[in-house]
């Protein structure tokens, strides 16, 4: 296929967490925000004047300091961030405003609070109570954090307006990255699609990496670019899996899966679409936080989410990306030592196999995969299973 | 240092087979109230044994085999101990054990499986090893029991590789073997169903951890009764998560009320 216009151009950018963007609107005056986690709202960080930083730490080779300081049995991501923030990598931030989820990240970034490893004068962290449930209770106490820990450092140290004017102009900007995204993913549900899952989650990665407005151009010229792309008549994939799972901020993991044999349609991972980059939809009886607030909560796949009600959901979920995007099988993927992903991902394995029907690949992998020769060797072996059921299908239905 | 402290050698007696023989010898007068109280705890584990559902239990669940290491249990716990510090140590232990003993009477008599006590499961609400016992305070007509504590905890505190058959079930089951093996083991002994299955139902909560926060929700998908998982908020000692840590609070009473149909008694002290 012919290449899409900016894809090069995000790619670079995505090599360096203080990329070009970054540079030019801290450079206009905006306020870097760093952001560890999805359950603190991303509009909250995109107010007027303010962007938020999803860390990643790109280009990762060894994470001893991180081990020093985390040990070699926490989460490699949270380890290989601390690592890339005492390399200085993070310096250009003005604050983190960071969620009290995942104990790892809470220790990384507490790390990098107690090492002052961010250099700007006036840097400071927050962590904020986000909710384990999907209820009017928990609804509650996220706005209160949010407007806490949130909106009110922000309006005092920097004097970012969080009223809820500037608040519906974030959620605007933010469902316009989303709707835009969401087009662009909605090629991914063709028989043979004209974009590829790589492609995808590098136009996605970005928006979370990146000032948002730079992008939309864009994504509009991307958008535009796609009705007239020729997918390649014989694709090398030879089956379409839906990707799950725990973060994901490196494209390069898709790419493999990808060279392996099967086509990822579509990405429910942090950092991917689903539900990272579905719109906000504001109810006209609620004000502004407790609607963005809401739509997170009821909203996110975390398995962090605790009640049975959500546990089923999520996998439920699963199961309407699989059909809609006519996926052949799921693949489960965590980074090592995360204990969310551990659990969740041997229980949805179960369940989507037995309950729902699907074929299901479950992998735990390093954060930093490089040309894990293993985990391409799985996938192919996963390929090869779901053709074999494709073809045994085939041949019933012929009989 | 034995002989300075007028011990005889520990680690030739507790690694030899000498301990197969007889007591540790501590002076004449501590020897003999550990001896009497070594006595003592073999009547509460043969009393415990003589009613019937307790010694089915025995049969029953896999676990149990793991208190037959109690006594050793209490000689590596008081080893060398002499005078105030061997009965402090005597003490604590031995209200362990009895309580133990009630509480896992309770759940062999209520165990559709065993006793089978109909009347007594309708007042028995299931408590998560690290939920907060003090909310039962308000309900004197019911019990609550936790079901994990005799199954994994004491267990292991008895026996150190008590877990291993249900860590092995948990990871089979594709749990992965870095994560913190006491949620595990509580759900490995869930996938083996060697919890009794008792209960109007269960409130479970997210601490201590993020695997038990998993490991519970996982567990209550599996349990067959009602289960109301408690949030607690992870920085709890700050002000701003207090009001909606009372609000769970009340959702939990609210929970167990209507599922017990006993209503709290007493005044509840929280924020408003």
């Amino acid at each position: 296929m012919k290449d899409l216009t900016h894809i090069y151009e995000l790619e670079r950018l995505l090599q360096d967490a203080h990329n070009d963007l970054v540079r030019q609107a801290r450079a206009e005056g905006e306020i870097a925000i760093g952001s560890v986690c999805s359950l603190i709202p991303e509009p909250l960080l995109n107010l007027p004047g303010c962007f938020s930083v999803r860390l990643r730490a790109p280009r990762t080779g060894s994470i001893e300091m991180g081990t020093y300081y985390m040990t070699s049995i926490m989460c490699e991501a949270c380890r290989a961030i601390l690592e890339r923030a005492i390399e200085g990598g993070y310096q250009f931030l003005d604050c983190m405003l960071a969620p009290d989820a995942c104990a790892q990240m809470n220790r990384c970034v507490e790390n990098m609070e107690k090492l002052q490893l961010c250099s700007q004068e006036h840097f400071f962290v927050t962590y904020a109570d986000v909710p384990m449930k999907s209820d009017e209770s928990a609804l509650r106490h996220y706005v209160r954090q949010m407007r806490q820990y949130v909106l009110n450092p922000l309006a005092e140290h920097f004097r970012i307006d969080t009223s809820d004017e500037a608040l519906r102009e974030a959620v605007s900007l933010h469902n316009r990255i989303c709707g835009l995204l969401m087009e662009i993913a909605a090629f991914r549900a063709e028989d043979n699609p004209r974009i590829t899952g790589y492609e995808f989650a590098v136009l996605c990665l970005a928006t979370y990496c990146c000032p948002k407005a730079p992008l939309i151009p864009i994504l509009e010229e991307t958008l535009a670019q796609l009705p007239e792309r020729q997918p390649d008549p014989h694709s090398s994939c030879r089956a379409r899996v839906v990707l799950a799972g725990s973060e994901i901020d490196d494209p390069e993991l898709i790419r493999m899966i990808e060279e392996a044999g099967a086509l990822v349609v579509a990405d429910r991972f942090c950092l991917g679409a689903f539900p990272g980059r579905e719109e906000i939809r504001l109810r006209e009886n609620e004000d502004v936080l407790t609607g963005i607030c809401r739509h997170y909560m009821e909203g996110g796949q975390c398995p962090r989410f605790m009640n049975t009600e959500k546990i089923r959901d999520r996998h439920e979920y699963i199961h309407g990306l699989a059909r809609r995007f006519h996926a052949d099988g799921i693949i489960f993927q965590q980074i090592k030592f995360c204990d969310y992903w551990g659990y969740e991902r041997a229980y949805g394995t179960r369940v989507m196999r037995e309950q729902y029907g699907y074929p299901v690949l479950s992998i735990d992998r390093p954060y930093a995969v490089g040309n894990a020769g293993q985990l391409r060797t799985r996938v192919q072996a996963f390929v090869e299973s779901m053709e074999i059921k494709k073809l045994k299908e085939k041949n019933v239905n012929l009989r | 240092m034995g002989k300075a402290m007028g011990s005889e050698p520990l680690g030739s007696f507790y690694c030899g087979k000498k301990a197969k023989k007889r007591r540790e010898w501590r002076g004449l007068k501590d020897t003999w109230y550990d001896y009497v109280h070594w006595l003592g705890i073999w009547k509460t584990l043969i009393g415990f044994m003589l009613h019937l559902n307790n010694l089915r239990a025995f049969f029953r669940y896999r676990w149990m085999v793991n208190y037959l290491a109690v006594p050793d249990f209490f000689d590596r716990h008081t080893e060398g101990l002499r005078g105030t510090q061997l009965r402090i140590t005597r003490t604590a232990l031995e209200l362990v054990v009895t309580d133990m003993c009630k509480s896992m009477g309770v759940m062999f008599r209520a165990d559709p499986a065993l006793g089978n006590d109909r009347a007594l499961n309708e007042k028995l609400v299931v408590f998560d090893e690290n939920m907060m016992s003090e909310l039962m305070n308000g309900f004197p007509n019911l019990k609550w029991v936790s079901v994990e504590v005799p199954a994994v905890y004491t267990c292991a505190m008895m026996a150190q590789d008590s877990l291993f058959y249900y860590l092995d079930k948990a990871q089979e089951y594709g749990i992965p073997n870095d994560v913190c093996p006491m949620p595990a083991a509580e759900f490995g002994v869930a996938l083996e169903d060697d919890y009794p299955r008792i209960g109007k139902c269960a409130v479970q909560c997210n601490t201590t951890c993020d695997g038990s926060l998993m490991g519970n929700g996982l567990m209550a998908s599996l349990m067959d009764i009602p289960t109301f998982q408690l949030a607690v908020p992870i920085r709890h000692e700050e002000d701003s998560v207090q009001q909606y840590a009372a609000e769970e609070i009340r959702n939990a009473i609210a929970f167990i009320e209507k599922h017990t149909g006993r209503p709290l008694t007493g005044r509840l002290s929280l924020p408003p």
